[in-house]
């Protein structure tokens, strides 16, 4: 783990909500895992307070990219940063996805939860990447898929001005009414709680392993200040250092709800 | 070439290296720092506080930001004296600073049943009695509203240990100058000056509470200056060591409270923001001193002036 001062490199707006950050560092891109998170600091200032958690979305060579939507006090500063701006980033924590040999994977995304599943797909091969958003507005754009993959790449929106008309979940189901999906295909998943609640009953019905990571307001991001536990059947654990990714079978499903 | 200072504090005979520590629940109990901190630099470490048994804490949300700090509301969630003493003590006990258990309990009792564990444990320099940690709503816990009772909990608690003990006092308590006063009389050997103060927040499109306990503890860079109020209170009435805290981010913030009095200080949730922050405090001062060519961190302790720059009068002996 490393608490690195880094000099914002290109802060770009990729839709009408999603933006993408990135800074240069060397030792955090050689060490970061797909699943893996960064503490930021946006400001100098005692307000806000405390780091933000954002998972990593991308790394070129010694270059660290970040998936963002601005939608709160920290999340604002960062979309006015510019480029040689300075910035401090404490990681990479927490654990990462766990790579899979043998079954197909399915990634399950809303919103800006895209982010770990997009660093995984640059990463391990996949058999599609589900993401849902409220709008085309609101859409990572196929651009952002690895040269020959945006085929993999499957939209659903809740008003459905792109791709299927309703929540990812639906056409995540599909999938796993297949006969052999229980064999077959193994998810991970990041989003927004009502999804990650959906996606974990249905992988209960339909007996599918996976992967979650939560989001999860932090503290401290270390272990330290237990104010991010996830409710797990070992009882509670703090997502930031035994997660944030977890298996969807070892998490509560009430616990996911109210994220 | 400048001699380095005296950074060494002492509290009843025993001697710290310096005076920098951490404040209770802000540093983990084992591990959590150790890729950024060398916990031997520093002058204790103090552990999240235990109760004699394990508590799951409250539900979430447990924590909200709020300007300048945050509020929490944990409930004190940890696994308990055995696990303690069985698998913490011996990790930390390989550093070579000072190790100091905050404690919590419902009641006398039990406060002396783990005292009475504690006490056989060598690698512990001191106990700090946590007798205000706001956050609980059930009748597991104590928050210490009188001064009697807690003039009872040091009483029992010096008569069955000769090590340090640390009284942590909070502004929620009602009459805190009596409850000082009582605890500095009844033996405790140090005041830990503050635990967080009681605040709230609310999600006004939701219409709730933004953390589950309704109220938690306020914490960070807002609380400082109540902090080194109640430092000041406590110097200029009582004649007895005081461990800064609340709010301390900065090595600046860290001399305001020795030069208000304060034997040692403890950074607390800064520690969240910048997980080095314990070092940077300690690296300042040290410079401050050597810069200033002051020769030693006690020969700047309680040096308030008053707002003209004149010695203010006070009954705190310089010790």
């Amino acid at each position: 783990m490393y608490d690195v001062e880094v000099t914002v490199k290109e802060n770009k707006r990729v839709s009408e909500v999603l933006w993408i950050l990135s800074f240069r560092s060397p030792a955090i891109a050689k060490k970061a895992l797909p699943g893996q998170f960064l503490q930021l600091q946006v400001t100098q200032a005692t307000d806000p307070f405390l780091r933000r958690p954002f998972s990593v979305y991308k790394i070129k060579r010694d270059i660290i990219e970040i998936l963002y939507e601005p939608v709160g006090i920290g999340t604002r500063i960062l979309a006015g940063t510019k480029p040689g701006d300075l910035l401090k980033a404490l990681g990479p924590l927490g654990t990462g996805f766990t790579p899979q040999k043998k079954k197909k994977v399915l990634m399950v995304g809303g919103g800006v939860g895209a982010a770990p599943l997009v660093f995984m797909a640059e990463r391990y091969p996949y058999e599609k990447m589900l993401l849902g958003f409220r709008g085309k507005h609101a859409v990572l754009p196929k651009s952002e898929a690895k040269a020959g993959e945006r085929s993999k790449w499957v939209y659903a929106t809740n008003d459905g001005s792109l791709g299927k008309k309703g929540f990812i979940t639906q056409l995540l189901e599909e999938f796993l009414k297949e006969p052999d999906a229980k064999q077959k295909y193994f998810l991970y998943v990041c989003g927004p709680g009502p999804m990650l609640y959906e996606t974990a009953r249905l992988a209960g019905e339909y007996q599918v392993d996976g992967e979650i990571s939560l989001e999860e307001r932090m503290g401290c991001g270390m272990g330290a200040c237990l104010g991010c536990v996830a409710e797990t059947k070992r009882g509670y654990l703090a997502s930031c250092r035994y997660g944030p990714v977890f298996r969807i079978q070892d998490l509560m499903p009430e616990g996911l709800q109210c994220h | 070439m400048s001699l380095k200072p005296d950074l060494s504090v002492t509290i009843r005979g025993i001697t710290f290296k310096n005076p920098v520590t951490v404040a209770s629940g802000t540093f983990g109990n084992t591990d959590e720092f150790e890729p950024y901190v060398n916990f031997s630099r520093l002058g204790a470490f103090v552990t999240k506080t235990i109760t004699l048994r394990p508590r799951v804490g409250n539900p979430m949300p447990r924590i909200v930001e709020t300007p300048s700090g945050m509020l929490n509301a944990i409930g004190l969630e940890n696994k308990g004296l055995e696990d303690y003493v069985e698998n913490k003590i011996p990790y930390l006990a390989k550093f070579n600073t000072r190790l100091i258990t905050s404690i919590a309990s419902s009641n006398t009792q039990e406060f002396l049943d783990m005292v009475k564990v504690l006490d056989r444990q060598a690698a512990i320099s001191a106990i700090e009695l946590n007798l205000s940690c706001p956050n609980i709503r059930d009748q597991g816990i104590r928050f210490a509203q009188h001064a009697q009772e807690v003039g009872d909990i040091v009483k029992a608690v010096r008569g069955a240990t000769a090590k340090l003990i640390f009284t942590k006092l909070s502004p929620e308590m009602a009459n805190f100058m009596d409850i000082a006063e009582i605890s500095v009389k009844s033996g405790t050997d140090a005041l830990s000056v503050i635990n967080t103060i009681k605040g709230m927040s609310v999600d006004i499109h939701r219409r709730v509470p933004r953390i589950s306990n309704v109220t938690g503890g306020l914490s960070g860079p807002a609380i400082r200056p109540i902090a080194l109020r109640y430092v000041y209170e406590v110097k200029r009435n009582l004649d007895i060591p005081v461990i800064g805290m609340g709010g301390i981010s900065t090595w600046q913030d860290a001399m305001e409270f020795i030069i208000t009095g304060a034997h040692m200080v403890a950074t607390g949730t800064s520690n969240f923001v910048n997980p080095r922050a314990s070092l940077d405090v300690l690296e300042g001062i040290e410079r401050y001193l050597t810069e200033k060519k002051i020769e030693s961190i006690q020969s700047i302790r309680g040096t308030l002036k008053d707002a003209y720059g004149k010695k203010e009068k006070s009954s705190c002996s310089p010790s």
